[in-house]
């Protein structure tokens, strides 16, 4: 009963967002020209006719003619959308299937030594990649692998997306972040079970560390862990942004990047009248709800194992 | 461990921030008026264009318009420990009130709105909120982008907050010592100060620090994708206006380099070490704090706020396994 509320609850969350989404993207865009001596200058004048137009327009073209519109390469949004998100898909997924065994046993690991000199090792290296800035970490990643090819490692393209192997190395520097952030909550929540009373039983008992901390620690740190695994999704997704951008892959992140227009600055940058104004805000919608979407699929997956695994939670009203 | 080595670590950057943003700009070495050369004379090369390598007049070179790249960081810095300063302000100030008033009573609707608006944060990464907020004609072709801006970045992120604090303040009123004060006939203002405000402190300070970490974080995030807090328009008299940006804040500065990683990595490296230089101080700051607390609430003797231990009286248990932590 609890998991039909919680999931009703986290889709209505969903629909009620991609509706502030929708109204919040679709703000006019036009900009009108005002002479000012002999040069124009362009000023934003907001109209709520011309808003109320863009969102009657939105809907009687969503839901009469199944339609999105087009992009500025003049093809269907959701073709684009969907075939640009099929290409990040690997990213993320390469990214989860690694970040969540990785982070799990790097919490484990910062909690283990955490009493040792080792400890910086540790619990150091998950400090640091909560703490220093994604891009901070992927340009001196590229630096450094750049620097060594011209030492003699073999050469392969850092930057681009066209060859088989592209998808590896953004997936690889998209696995950082997420571990880490998994790391520190796996460690937080094993580190509150420290001092209860069946941790102290189970020593007792004799039986070995190993087996106190794999088995009665993690077990009952897994409702806190799955709790989490939306905000890990949100956070692989917000380093998606900056891993694609930086690596050139073009992904569904970077086409987002791209249609809220800055895919060359110079278009932004010059404003003239008579300039069309290419609007991809179908795109936008689009391509941002799929990213929220990612994010439902999560959240009930995790509300669905939680089920299965906290029996306390199950039978809470 | 007896030192509390983070918030050392954390008051000694703070410290240097702080001198760099205050008194950096009246140093010798410093270029106020940030003068663009052209060309300089280096002895076995020649003429060289900027960017200049590092030399004695530019010990961290120069940036593409010849403009010494140390001066650049020490003077960007103030504007942006404003922003930041602002930003993260802003917000608490908004959401301490909200998650007082969100604590008061059951079936408040303050208390809903907080915490359906933490779920709804929960969808959509900030940064990615942050960029459509920024976009968005009316912020960005407002003249006062920049007040608009930080409005908006300190808002977003108030659900959060407000929820996490409403969380302790209904965790702290089921105290049983709250319930004393109560009964001894404390007024609301006698409760708040004596009971509430001495608890609620400790994560008042460690999540402001970290907050001032994040947003950093975040600033720095949009100004490498390009996408500045203000930026100014030009009308150039043939109908053409560019959209320029003026600033020399250290995420525009980022933003304006970062094309150059692969010709001269060491410029945009250098203002990206900067900006994660801010975001560590702040993060060991709040680490510090946090430490801080936790060694005081559970230790029987006196301790400074190095975590150096005054009395010597032996440690008890529980104060062993949270300085293992």
């Amino acid at each position: 009963m609890r998991l039909m509320k919680e999931i009703s609850w986290a889709i209505v969350g969903f629909i009620f967002l991609t509706l502030l989404v929708i109204i919040f993207v679709q703000f006019p865009r036009n900009i009108e020209y005002i002479g000012v001596g002999n040069a124009v200058k362009g000023t934003y004048v907001f109209s709520w006719e011309q808003y109320r137009d863009n969102l009657h327009f939105f809907f009687k073209e969503l839901i009469y003619e199944r339609n999105l519109g087009q992009t500025f390469f003049e093809r269907p949004v959701e073709v684009e959308a969907v075939e640009y998100a099929l290409k990040s898909l690997p990213l993320i997924a390469i990214s989860l299937f690694l970040s969540i065994p990785l982070g799990i046993a790097k919490g484990v690991m910062d909690l283990r030594h955490s009493n040792r000199k080792t400890n910086f090792l540790g619990n150091g290296t998950t400090a640091f990649f909560q703490s220093v800035p994604d891009f901070m970490v992927i340009i001196c990643v590229q630096w450094g692998l750049m620097e060594l090819m011209s030492w003699g490692l073999p050469r392969f393209s850092v930057y681009m997306d066209d060859e088989w192997y592209s998808f590896i190395l953004p997936s690889l520097l998209l696995t950082l972040f997420p571990a880490a952030y998994l790391a520190r909550i796996t460690s937080m929540a094993l580190g509150s079970q420290e001092e209860q009373l069946y941790i102290l039983f189970a020593r007792a008992k004799g039986l070995s560390e190993r087996v106190v901390l794999w088995k009665h620690m993690l077990r009952n740190c897994w409702p806190a862990i799955l709790n989490h695994l939306p905000s890990i999704v949100s956070v692989t997704l917000s380093n998606l942004l900056i891993v694609e951008y930086l690596t050139q892959y073009r992904g569904a992140a970077f086409r987002l990047y791209q249609a809220l227009g800055y895919h060359n600055s110079a278009a932004i940058n010059v404003i003239y009248p008579g300039k069309e104004v290419v609007s991809e805000n179908n795109l936008i919608i689009v391509i941002v709800t799929l990213f929220m979407f990612l994010i439902l699929l999560t959240k009930i997956a995790s509300l669905i194992s939680r089920y299965f695994l906290d029996p306390l939670w199950r039978e809470e009203k | 461990m007896k030192r509390n080595i983070p918030l050392i670590i954390g008051l000694l950057s703070l410290f240097l921030l702080l001198f760099m943003t205050l008194a950096g700009p009246y140093l010798p070495f410093i270029d106020q008026e940030l003068k663009e050369t052209p060309l300089i004379l280096l002895e076995p090369e020649g003429y060289i264009a900027p960017p200049f390598p590092l030399t004695k007049e530019y010990p961290l070179g120069s940036d593409e318009k010849g403009r010494d790249l140390l001066s650049l960081i020490v003077l960007g810095m103030r504007d942006t420990l404003w922003v930041l300063f602002l930003i993260v302000l802003l917000r608490y100030v908004v959401a301490i009130p909200l998650a007082a008033i969100a604590s008061i009573g059951e079936r408040n609707p303050f208390s809903w709105l907080v915490t359906k608006w933490n779920n709804m944060l929960l969808y959509l990464p900030v940064l990615v909120i942050a960029i459509l907020y920024l976009n968005t004609p009316y912020v960005f072709f407002s003249e006062d982008r920049k007040i608009l801006a930080i409005v908006g970045l300190a808002l977003i992120e108030v659900g959060r907050l407000s929820h996490l604090f409403q969380e302790e303040i209904v965790a702290l009123s089921k105290q049983e010592y709250v319930k004393s004060g109560i009964v001894v006939g404390n007024s609301g203002w006698g409760l708040f100060k004596r009971y509430y405000w001495p608890a609620l402190r400790p994560h008042l300070f460690v999540n402001f620090m970290q907050d001032l970490g994040k947003v950093m974080l975040l600033l720095g995030q949009l100004g490498f994708l390009g996408i500045y807090l203000e930026h100014i328009e030009i009308t150039l008299d043939f109908g053409i206006g560019i959209i320029a940006n003026e600033s020399i804040a250290l995420p525009q500065l980022l933003g304006e380099n970062k094309s150059l990683i692969i010709t001269n990595f060491f410029i945009p490296f250098t203002i990206a070490a900067a900006i994660t230089w801010i975001v560590l101080t702040f993060y060991w700051l709040g680490e510090g704090l946090r430490k801080y607390y936790q060694l005081r609430n559970h230790s029987i003797g006196r301790r400074d706020w190095f975590g150096i231990k005054r009395s010597g009286k032996k440690q008890n248990e529980t104060e062993q396994s949270i300085e293992a932590m």
